[in-house]
């Protein structure tokens, strides 16, 4: 996934911002995992599910234009799923058109796999826009995530941005010698400049290594702790949709 | 690609879940063990470069360009298990931070992308340098084929997991040349990039780079992991072809138990193209219309990208 | 642990065989301030380095204090002899500046008390303590080298070591520099190349060259020498040499005038 990533701007109207990141997250992954995991053929569970999960994306997203916005990531797979009621060739035919048919079976893989990527994204674009990334993170580490990859991933999330700008000088100085990337070779040019950064990185890695035991680090990690606001609305939605996926079992 | 949410039912993404949480555990005992207190530091810094390294876009004909994604070039500079670790993270934070790659199919997205491409990449690099020496010339000529390998490879895992587990009915065939085809044309452009950033560093900073310094062959059992992997990926990718009628595909199907199983070719037949007698020849030009749905998609979604930039 | 340092025939060389310091050795009594000069290359950050032990010794000896620097006291040593780093990127690591600030102390063991007190006492040093929850890549060069020195202050080090801590500032973010490290009250060694920062701050000038010491004396004395510049690489800025001998000539006349009215 090339890095065209949208802003990373927190929805301040949110009243979820004050929520504990843990909850957003266990919420985000049961509502996911829910909904992912059921058809929709089963009716009942599924739009159970769906309604607690649009619930959760109203109450985080500023409007439907924020979240529009950010689904390009699965542009390709939606314009895929359109194509399902042509190509599945099962169940009950019904004719469009003249001789143009589409499937039964063909629809409802094209609805799962809509439904299914649309929620997804809306569900992780309302944890971003409600939480910052670092908050992500560190929610993931009070979810018992091994504390070691907590660091590794704020330490990368730090330093992305300072390689990107680094990219981005080593591209302006290429640009402005008349750098233009039309061909293979000019992104060989890219990959030079590529190289050229994971010197540096490796470099920084040690300085910032030396910098960390010139303050005393000898490999214990601590992570702090914040305030946060438990939600009793986010409790009853998982609950209810962990009930439903319960009832679909028998249904 | 990453998988978004919905495409591969919960078995198997649970199942590939835990191989890549047990994939990843392997990988960070092993590293602190030879990294010490720097691992985390070192990790950090180039899971944030792998990341940005994943900007670099580079044409693939027809107008399209495909990424680096940085599988094979990272354990080839970092070592098998450090290497892995980096990608994974990159791929975490996509998914959980940039909302790229649906979260119920994160152990997928890690597996195919990190931990196939890694280990491929690794068992590649390291009997091409067993075979053709470490000269500089002939790692980077490595390098190019364990870039390649690697993103062919993880397509097909992901064929893999289709078959296994896939919740639309179109034809593994079809879904088969459809992904290793295009995969194959980004996969050159990835071993391309994988060699020339190679080169360079090579030729300014050699001591960092991970295959070029003569360690200890510690992890004996990676290479194999990754032999395993490659010869029963590969022997997958070669079974459909080394099989006369396109009939492999379908007891292959079988095997695996999938159930619907309808083919694009047949789709063609009933719209009688006469050239179309040998239903062989029908599975290539399904592939090439999935390649060219493929390019369309890539095209269309490259485009909407571009214009956010 | 007193904040006095020896160094005493320091060698040291790189795996690929350059020399890089060649028997140094000289001395720091407490809250003394010393500028260290030299071109680039001269070894300056490679001793720099030495003093709290993230280089290892490979020749002489280093006493921070009356201790000897070793393997086992190395922890204690770090809290006393602090370090700011001349690219604040690799100096700030945490996501916050809050938890930059209180990595330190809570390495070296204070009680959460001691290390709220010093956070916040290092911050507001600095002058950065409405910042303590921004994220370091939002701040700008001249608030991250602030940040970078509190996160060395928190931890109450005896001594102070700055390595290039001027470079590339503005001149309003310059002079809040100045007036932080004239606030100090430990023992302060200033790397730099710039020369009228050493000359405000620092009274005595020790100088290298490849690796060994090419002088020791005052500031004063060093930048009236002309010879020993030229061998040090260095010059007075531009119009900066006129005010100086301007003064040199003012205090000259200057006695003068008193000799002769007192004859």
């Amino acid at each position: 996934m090339s890095g065209n990533h949208p802003p990373t701007n927190l929805n301040t109207e949110s009243y979820l911002i004050d929520v504990a990141p843990a909850q957003k997250i266990v919420s985000v992954l049961v509502l996911s995992l829910s909904l992912a995991f059921n058809d929709i053929r089963n009716t009942f569970t599924f739009t159970m599910i769906l309604f607690c999960i649009v619930c959760f994306v109203y109450l985080s997203i500023p409007s439907i234009k924020f979240l529009i916005r950010r689904m390009y990531v699965i542009i390709p797979f939606i314009l895929f799923s359109l194509f399902l009621p042509f190509i599945s060739k099962s169940g009950s035919v019904i004719y469009l058109y003249k001789n143009i048919a589409i499937y039964e079976d063909g629809v409802f893989e094209m609805s799962n796999i809509l439904f299914k990527s649309v929620a997804g994204v809306s569900m992780a674009v309302a944890l971003s826009s409600t939480t910052s990334q670092l908050e992500i993170i560190k929610g993931l580490g009070r979810l018992k995530f091994p504390k070691i990859f907590v660091s590794i991933l704020s330490f990368a999330l730090r330093y992305i941005s300072v390689y990107i700008s680094e990219f981005q000088r080593i591209r302006l100085s290429m640009r402005s010698r008349g750098f233009k990337n039309k061909g293979l070779s000019d992104s060989i040019s890219l990959a030079y400049a590529g190289s050229a950064m994971l010197i540096r990185g490796f470099e920084r890695g040690e300085k910032v290594y030396s910098s960390m035991i010139s303050r005393g680090f000898d490999g214990n990690l601590f992570v702090t702790k914040r305030k946060w606001n438990q939600s009793k609305l986010l409790y009853f939605l998982c609950i209810v949709a962990l009930i439903t996926n319960i009832i679909g079992l028998f249904l | 690609m990453h998988v978004p949410d919905g495409f591969i039912n919960a078995p198997v993404s649970a199942t590939a879940g835990l191989i890549s949480m047990g994939s990843l555990w392997v990988s960070t005992k092993a590293s602190n063990k030879f990294l010490g207190d720097k691992f985390i530091a070192i990790a950090g810094m180039m899971s944030a470069l792998i990341f940005v390294l994943q900007m670099i876009n580079f044409p693939i004909g027809a107008g399209t360009s495909g990424h680096l994604l940085g599988g094979a070039l990272a354990v080839i500079i970092l070592g098998p298990s450090l290497g892995i670790i980096c990608v994974s993270i990159v791929v975490i934070i996509q998914a959980f931070i940039f909302a790229d790659g649906g979260l119920s199919a994160l152990g997928i997205n890690i597996l195919n992308m990190s931990i196939v491409t890694g280990l491929i990449g690794w068992f590649v690099i390291d009997t091409w340098k067993k075979i053709f020496g470490d000269k500089n010339f002939s790692l980077i000529l490595g390098s190019f084929v364990a870039g390649m390998i690697s993103v062919v490879m993880s397509s097909v895992a992901f064929v893999v997991e289709y078959a296994l587990g896939g919740t639309v009915s179109v034809a593994i065939s079809s879904v088969f040349i459809a992904m290793v085809t295009s995969h194959f044309l980004i996969g050159i452009g990835e071993g391309v990039i994988t060699a020339f950033i190679l080169s360079l560093l090579l030729k300014v900073r050699s001591d960092l780079v991970f295959i070029s310094i003569n360690k200890e062959a510690k992890g004996k059992s990676v290479p194999l992991i990754g032999l395993l992997l490659f010869l029963s990926l590969g022997l997958l990718m070669i079974a459909p072809f080394a099989s006369s009628s396109p009939d492999g595909l379908e007891t292959i199907a079988q095997d695996f138990n999938f159930s619907n199983q309808k083919s694009i070719a047949m789709f063609l037949e009933d719209y009688s193209i006469p050239l179309i007698s040998n239903s062989f020849i029908s599975i290539i030009l399904s592939g090439i219309l999935g390649v060219s749905i493929l390019v369309v998609f890539i095209n269309l979604y490259l485009n909407l990208t571009r214009k956010k930039s | 642990m007193k904040g006095s340092l020896s160094i005493n025939n320091l060698s040291f060389s790189y795996p690929d065989g350059t020399n890089a310091l060649d028997s140094l050795s000289f001395k720091v009594v407490e809250k003394e301030r010393v500028a260290i000069l030299g071109p680039n290359g001269a070894g300056k950050t490679t001793m720099v380095m030495h003093l709290n032990g993230i280089n290892d010794i490979q020749s002489g000896t280093i006493s921070i204090g009356n201790e000897k620097i070793n393997t086992a006291n190395l922890k204690e040593i770090r809290k006393n002899v602090g370090i700011v780093f001349q690219d604040p990127d690799q100096q700030l690591f945490m996501p916050s500046v809050y938890e930059d600030v209180i990595f330190g102390p809570r390495n070296f063991g204070f009680t959460e008390e001691e290390i709220k007190k010093n956070s916040k006492k290092a911050l507001v040093q600095v002058g950065m303590y409405s910042h303590k929850d921004k994220a370091p890549h939002h701040l700008s060069l001249g608030q991250k080298r602030k940040v970078a020195i509190a996160t060395v202050l928190a931890s109450n080090p005896k001594i102070v070591i700055f390595d290039e801590p001027s470079s590339n500032l503005d001149p309003s973010s310059r002079r809040e520099l100045i007036d932080i490290i004239k606030s100090l009250d430990a023992t302060v060694l200033l790397a730099t190349h710039d020369i009228p920062l050493a000359l405000e701050l620092c009274p005595r000038t020790i100088v290298l060259k490849e690796g060994s010491l090419l002088c020791d004396m005052e500031t004063n004395e060093f930048l009236q020498n002309d010879l020993l510049m030229r061998e040090a690489r260095v010059e007075l800025p531009f119009g900066f040499e006129l005010h100086h001998k301007l003064h040199h000539i003012t205090n000259e006349a200057a006695d003068a005038v008193q000799h002769k009215h007192s004859d």
